[in-house]
């Protein structure tokens, strides 16, 4: 019990300033411009933050002060892929097919089955699902190869996600911006840096390994993070100025990919 | 018109007092049977109680006493057929356990509907039981050599009678079947090709109902949840492990609250259904199947859809809802007590029959579960105490902020004279 207090105490800076509180209120409104000015739309303002729109801010910002990111210090107690999906998904589920008459499976399976296989890819690429497990590249290049398309297919899946108004989002609650804007809501922009970090991870990882030679780890830990955030979000613009086609035949040469990967990965492991 | 008041009395007490004794009875033998299993010299074998006996008396009353809220009539009969089950759980002799489980299947409520389903689930339990001994020539599951009638016949038997149980939605029959299956454990290990089809089952049975569980309605979810969840049993003891067998036991212990709630002001308990996904994939990827896992998170993804269709019931502000959350939250928080303090001795008690490919352990003081791979590597963690506080922590932040801001808002205004 007085290891679980002690470790809540060293949690305060995360909570208030990195990865979650400050930085991620400001790194989630940088996103959101971010993807505004990609898709050419005009980024709608969050309306004023409510005591009813809190149970939704909450299971964000959690994941997102627990995230492993340098140069914060470790936590003992760190979350994995399948709590950190659930943390971020299921507040915005909620909110958005709670009562609702009708729910349209094949289209939210075609949106999340590529992020789920992702999952899946990570998740045997280094034998676990834990986040901060993500960091560390394998040595085999089977698994290296299967991490790094596996973190491309998370990042590659996430615009159909964040950017689709209408799958899951039906009704908004108070609070909220216009309907066209999908990232109007706090909640919104928090969980949608969460799911980029969580992208972001394998990729740091790979920039950690390469940069070994000429950074030592106090300076990889300061400049890495931002720059391979950088990196992603460009990644990010990419993929949404990207034709549609084009957009799809990338998911689905990720997927190829990941699948046989993962097979090829799997039955190495039984023979 | 004395008689049928003091009938219902009666019958109205007794439904009450039986689990609850059964409860009283799990829970003593749960500590008395911590570290080894009870089994007196002048029984002989017949009377043996292990942890995984008291757990299925826990579950007996608790799905009892859950039976008791939901259905109307025939209290008495759930009654009498937990205690046979009961029984049936406490005994060390094969054919008293299939003889009794046939007794308590006649005995059960006549207003339940399948009551062929049911007998067949019997009568497969029982055969599966059977014929494990007919084929080592043991008739005590703990004498020495009892693990050779885990032959194809008697665990497809086993298995039939499981998923044939939660089909007919007969719940302590579906205890009974998922005690007899994981009590093969302690008998000795599955040939892999059973543990195989005992995965492939529970996986098709998952994605299956989940797949239906997400256009269903309210008053037909609870029912297809259940389904889902038979699944993850069976996934649970397809794994053979460690992590599969808490898996299994997570989803039988939080099966009487999703029985709650076919009452339609009491809500599904979703954090705790959240919980067992995480399980479930868990477990999976600690045994090393990614694409189990991949088909279980899919499965997951489609329950959570259904819940998060059903989360906000028109009754919340209900006494009877408010229970219903706080219950689910009690079931979410006590899940590492749960794991750490009897599903952890009982995977100890089952070892025989179980591989090293994945293990759940729990600290029941910090609230952390975690997963391990058979290297003893780190798999997946869920501090589910570090999540309360900082939620709590944040909510109070939060609240205090928007008080402020609110405070300082209302001071702009201009004020209104007093008249």
């Amino acid at each position: 019990m007085i290891e679980l207090l002690a470790a809540l105490g060293q949690a305060w800076p995360r909570l208030l300033l990195y990865p979650g509180g400050l930085f991620a209120l400001g790194a989630s409104w940088m996103l959101c411009r971010w993807l505004a000015w990609v898709s050419r739309q005009r980024p709608a303002c969050a309306g004023p933050v409510t005591l009813a729109s809190l149970p939704g801010l909450l299971p964000p910002m959690i994941v997102l002060a627990l995230m492993p990111l340098a140069p914060a210090r470790g936590f003992p107690y760190g979350l994995d892929l399948v709590v950190a999906l659930g943390l971020l998904e299921w507040p915005y589920l909620r909110r958005g097919i709670a009562g609702s008459e009708k729910v349209d499976r094949m289209l939210l399976l075609r949106m999340y089955g590529p992020l789920l296989l992702a999952g899946g890819g990570m998740a045997e690429a280094n034998a676990s699902l834990g986040l901060s497990n993500l960091l560390t590249v394998p040595e085999a290049p089977v698994a290296r190869g299967l991490l790094l398309a596996s973190a491309l297919l998370w990042l590659a899946s996430l615009p159909q996600i964040l950017m689709n108004p209408c799958a899951a989002e039906g009704g908004c609650s108070a609070g909220d911006g216009p309907k066209e804007w999908p990232l109007a809501s706090l909640a919104a922009r928090l969980r949608a840096l969460g799911l980029v970090l969580i992208g972001m991870l394998a990729l740091l990882g790979f920039a950690s390994v390469h940069s070994e030679p000429w950074l030592t780890a106090t300076q990889a830990g300061w400049l890495l993070p931002p720059l391979v955030g950088v990196v992603t979000a460009l990644l990010l613009g990419v993929q949404l100025r990207m034709a549609p086609w084009l957009q799809r035949f990338y998911v689905g040469l990720l997927v190829v990919l990941v699948v046989v990967l993962l097979v090829s990965k799997s039955v190495a492991w039984l023979v | 018109m004395m008689q049928p008041v003091a009938r219902f009395r009666f019958s109205s007490i007794l439904s009450i007092a039986a689990p609850t004794g059964l409860l009283l009875v799990g829970l003593m033998l749960a500590w008395l049977a911590h570290d080894r299993p009870l089994a007196p010299q002048v029984a002989h074998g017949w009377l043996r109680a292990d942890l995984l006996s008291a757990l299925t008396l826990l579950l007996l009353a608790g799905y009892g006493l859950a039976a008791v809220v939901v259905s109307q009539a025939d209290h008495w009969r759930t009654a009498v057929v937990a205690w046979c089950y009961g029984m049936a759980a406490l005994t060390g002799h094969l054919a008293l356990i299939a003889a009794l489980v046939i007794v308590g299947v006649a005995l059960q409520p006549a207003a339940l509907a399948q009551r062929r389903l049911a007998f067949a689930s019997a009568l497969a339990t029982a055969g599966g039981l059977v014929l494990i001994a007919v084929t080592s020539g043991k008739w005590l599951y703990a004498a020495l050599g009892a693990g050779a009638g885990l032959v194809g016949g008697s665990l497809v038997l086993l298995l039939v009678g499981t998923v044939l149980a939660s089909k007919a939605q007969s719940h302590l029959l579906f205890v009974m079947a998922c005690y007899a299956l994981l009590r093969t454990f302690s008998l000795g290990p599955w040939a892999l090709q059973w543990l195989f089809v005992a995965l492939v089952a529970g996986t098709a049975l998952a994605l299956w109902a989940s797949w239906h569980a997400t256009v269903a309605s309210r008053a037909l979810l609870p029912g297809w949840v259940e389904l889902v969840m038979a699944g993850f049993v069976l996934v649970g003891a397809g794994l053979g492990a460690g992590a599969g067998v808490v898996l299994a036991s997570y989803a039988l212990l939080i099966g009487p609250l999703v029985l709650l709630a076919r009452r339609p002001s009491f809500p599904l308990p979703n954090w705790p259904l959240l919980v067992l996904v995480w399980m479930a994939v868990a477990a999976a990827v600690a045994g090393r199947l990614t694409v189990l896992a991949i088909l279980l998170g899919l499965s997951g993804f489609l329950l959570a859809l259904a819940l998060a269709r059903w989360s906000a019931p028109p009754l919340r502000s209900a006494p009877v809802g408010r229970a219903g959350e706080g219950l689910a939250l009690v079931g979410v928080a006590g899940a590492p007590l749960f794991v750490g303090t009897l599903v952890g001795p009982l995977v100890a008690q089952l070892q025989a029959g179980l591989s090293p490919y994945g293990e759940l352990v729990a600290s029941p003081w910090t609230g952390l579960l975690v997963a391990y791979n058979a290297e003893k590597e780190y798999v997946a963690s869920l501090p589910v105490f570090v999540l309360v506080a900082l939620g709590m922590v944040l909510a109070a932040a939060g609240w205090l902020i928007l008080r402020v801001i609110g405070i300082h808002r209302s001071a702009d205004k201009p004020k209104v004279p007093d008249l």
